[in-house]
């Protein structure tokens, strides 16, 4: 009798020894595929754990594809018999049923994600504990279910500080559209765009205007386009052939339009040639060699880049250098502006381009989002100054305000 | 062995063709410009009809097979890809001058679409996010580009304290003897500068970098500030502003320049290995 007890004693010694070693050499969650060792013989099954609870976890571009899973350890996870080797997650569609294995998570994890449920749902959930050889009673809730989340919480501040920029465009303009005199101050570039197209008149050479590799879409080819238009009236009013090399077929549609109705409102709509605004090619620097090979054989005596701008801006830059013509300049892509700072007579720079197409428009439109952004960089500073100032006191729920993910 | 022989001689003859350009304008830089310039109109027409068109439209709508699975229209319906399909031909109605205003409306839907659906990230990139990281507390804190930002403030104070004397004062005019006393008087100015500012990081009094990145972020933004003229404290502000621009520009001048170099490196070793064979 002693012998036989004694022999049930070392079995269960071994079977604990090799749960404990499962625990130690098993550290990652174990996804879903796996059979649970339901057939085992039930030695001594561990304590259930308890209060599972589950909800829909609401986070960014939240599809409402998953739900979080949370319970209380078995008493003899950290404690007692100190024998969890980890915990069995149960998914199913109906409260009768256990249902199909979800997870194995490792002993002392109290929490999981659910990332494979289907918005509208609804589930019962369960976790038993397992020491390796046999399993708990289970805890279970249920019904939960994901549901897609319309607003992020996280990106409130995008929404806020957009609603304020948009109402502050929309109040200047209005106040545009009512004709009240809205200041913007003169930029110096522009001056140079007309004497620089003076210059080429006096010269009797033709003005080259390149808007940039950008597509239609992109706002800096949308500026230029305001820009070409003024300079196409001056161009007309001084009868200047005015070149435009463009890089994309929809690009060179849209120039053509401004062009000739530029030409139109100065009164020489004869004057416009259409053989001026040229497609070269999609690929960029196939369109810089074109580009530099007008400026070598036409002998334009202003080149105006105006719009975006990649790798080819210091070769069209350098070349209309070498080749002696008034150069005006201006993009927003802040790695091309050295360049042309460095190779071009005047540069506008960065917001100055935008700044330019609504000061020669007067267009109430970007009137008003000339004047709004300028609102709205007195708020970012003003922002950004209290900000510093409750990060010294020590606050910081300010700034974390900001934290968007 | 002898094809890749004959394409390596090609590219090298065509890459000398376009580095002729380098002594004027020539006959040879002209063919390689007109074979680029054709080569890439006829190479890109096919590149937008296999990856725009043929996967987009074509297949959607005639229900063609790609690797034996239908082609779906982004998961929705077949009939929904004739829209961008109809709208991009509608841009062909710019040949029937009496129709010609409606290649307008796809250009509409084209800007309008992509300006509003860029305006949420824009704000919370290029907004939100710097200026949360702006919002850096200016004491207290650890600065781990200390080293780097005292010794670019002690230069500083070295250029404008030696530009100051020498030509605001006209000390430069004075002798040889003079002006070498008014450098080293700066660089000495300078130094200090730098013990001082690094005896206040190392105790976390301050953190300049965060002030300089502040006062920098301030600057710029006021010189980008249009709605009144450049003069008492913002002009200040702006003028500090420039300052940094210019710097950056600097700074990323040199770092694409030597970047251009590696490419040029690039090509003069095709030339050399892949094609003479002499290294």
């Amino acid at each position: 009798m002693m012998r036989a007890s004694l022999a049930v004693l070392s079995v269960l010694i071994v079977a604990l020894s090799c749960g404990w070693a499962s625990a130690q050499d098993d550290p990652v969650p174990i996804e879903t595929g796996l059979a649970p060792p339901d057939t085992i013989p039930d030695i001594l099954p561990p304590a259930p754990a308890t209060d599972l609870t589950a909800v829909d976890l609401v986070d960014n571009d939240d599809a409402g594809d998953k739900i979080e899973l949370t319970w209380t350890l078995s008493p003899d996870d950290a404690g007692g018999m100190r024998d969890v080797t980890g915990y069995y997650l149960w998914r199913s569609e109906s409260p009768d049923a256990r249902g199909d294995t979800l997870a194995l998570v490792v002993a002392g994890t109290s929490s999981f994600v659910d990332d494979t449920a289907v918005p509208g749902v609804p589930y019962y959930y369960a976790v038993t504990a397992t020491d390796g050889t046999s399993l708990s009673g289970e805890a279970a809730f249920g019904p939960v279910s994901g549901r897609r989340d319309w607003f992020t919480v996280s990106r409130l501040a995008v929404l806020v500080l957009a609603a304020i920029f948009f109402a502050l465009v929309l109040a200047f303009t209005r106040l545009a559209e009512k004709g009240a005199e809205l200041f913007v101050r003169r930029i110096p570039g522009l001056n140079a765009i007309e004497e620089a197209v003076g210059r080429a008149t006096e010269m009797g050479r033709p003005v080259l205007y390149v808007p940039g590799i950008g597509e239609i879409d992109n706002i800096m080819t949308i500026a230029s386009l305001t820009i070409l238009s003024h300079v196409a009236k001056i161009t007309a009013r001084y009868e200047t052939p005015l070149i435009v090399p463009t890089a994309r077929a929809v690009v060179m549609s849209a120039a053509e339009e401004v062009v000739k109705e530029a030409y139109a409102e100065a009164g020489k709509p004869d004057a416009y040639n259409p053989d001026n605004i040229r497609y070269l090619s999609d690929a960029q620097f196939a369109f810089a060699g074109a580009v530099n090979g007008i400026m070598l054989r036409e002998r334009p005596a202003a080149n105006l880049y105006l719009g975006a701008f990649w790798a080819e801006s210091l070769l069209l830059a350098e070349t209309g250098f070498e080749a002696g013509a008034i150069q005006v300049a201006g993009t927003a892509m802040v790695s091309q502006l050295p360049f042309f700072v460095t190779a071009c007579d005047y540069t506008l720079l960065g917001e100055e381009l935008y700044a330019a197409s609504a000061y020669l428009s007067r267009e109430p439109k970007l009137l008003g989002g000339l004047k709004g952004s300028d609102w709205m960089k007195i708020i970012t500073i003003g922002l950004i100054v209290v900000g510093i100032i409750m990060n010294l006191a020590g606050a910081d729920a300010f700034v974390e305000w900001f934290h968007t993910n | 062995m002898t094809l890749t022989f004959i394409w390596t001689t090609v590219g090298a003859l065509l890459t000398l063709c376009v580095y002729s350009f380098l002594y004027k304008d020539n006959p040879f830089y002209k063919f390689a410009e007109h074979l680029v310039v054709g080569v890439s109109a006829g190479y890109y027409l096919v590149i937008y009809y296999f990856n725009f068109i043929d996967p987009n439209v074509v297949r959607p709508v005639f229900q063609l097979e790609l690797g034996g699975e239908a082609v779906a229209f982004g998961g929705t319906e077949w009939w929904m890809a004739l829209i961008p399909g109809l709208l991009g031909l509608l841009l062909y109605t710019r040949f029937f001058p009496k129709i010609a205003w409606v290649g307008r409306w796809p250009l509409g839907i084209y800007v309008g679409g992509y300006a509003g659906l860029g305006i949420s990230p824009v704000m919370q990139a290029r907004v939100i996010d710097q200026m949360q990281a702006a919002s850096s507390p200016l004491a207290g804190v650890p600065d781990p580009f200390a080293a780097a930002t005292n010794a670019a403030l002690g230069f500083a104070i070295f250029v404008v304290l030696t530009y100051f004397l020498l030509v605001k004062r006209h000390i430069v005019a004075r002798g040889i003897a003079m002006s070498i006393g008014a450098v080293v008087l700066s660089a000495v100015a300078g130094y200090g500068g730098y013990v001082v500012l690094s005896a206040l990081s190392a105790q976390g009094v301050v953190s300049m970098t965060n002030i300089l990145l502040v006062v920098g972020l301030l600057g710029t933004l006021a010189y980008f500030f249009f709605s009144m003229r450049h003069a008492g404290l913002l002009g200040g502000l702006a003028r500090i502003g420039i300052i940094f621009l210019m710097v950056g520009f600097g700074a990323s001048f040199g770092y694409t320049v030597m970047s251009r170099i590696s490419l040029l490196i690039g090509r003069v070793s095709f030339l050399l290995t892949d094609w003479l064979h002499l290294i």
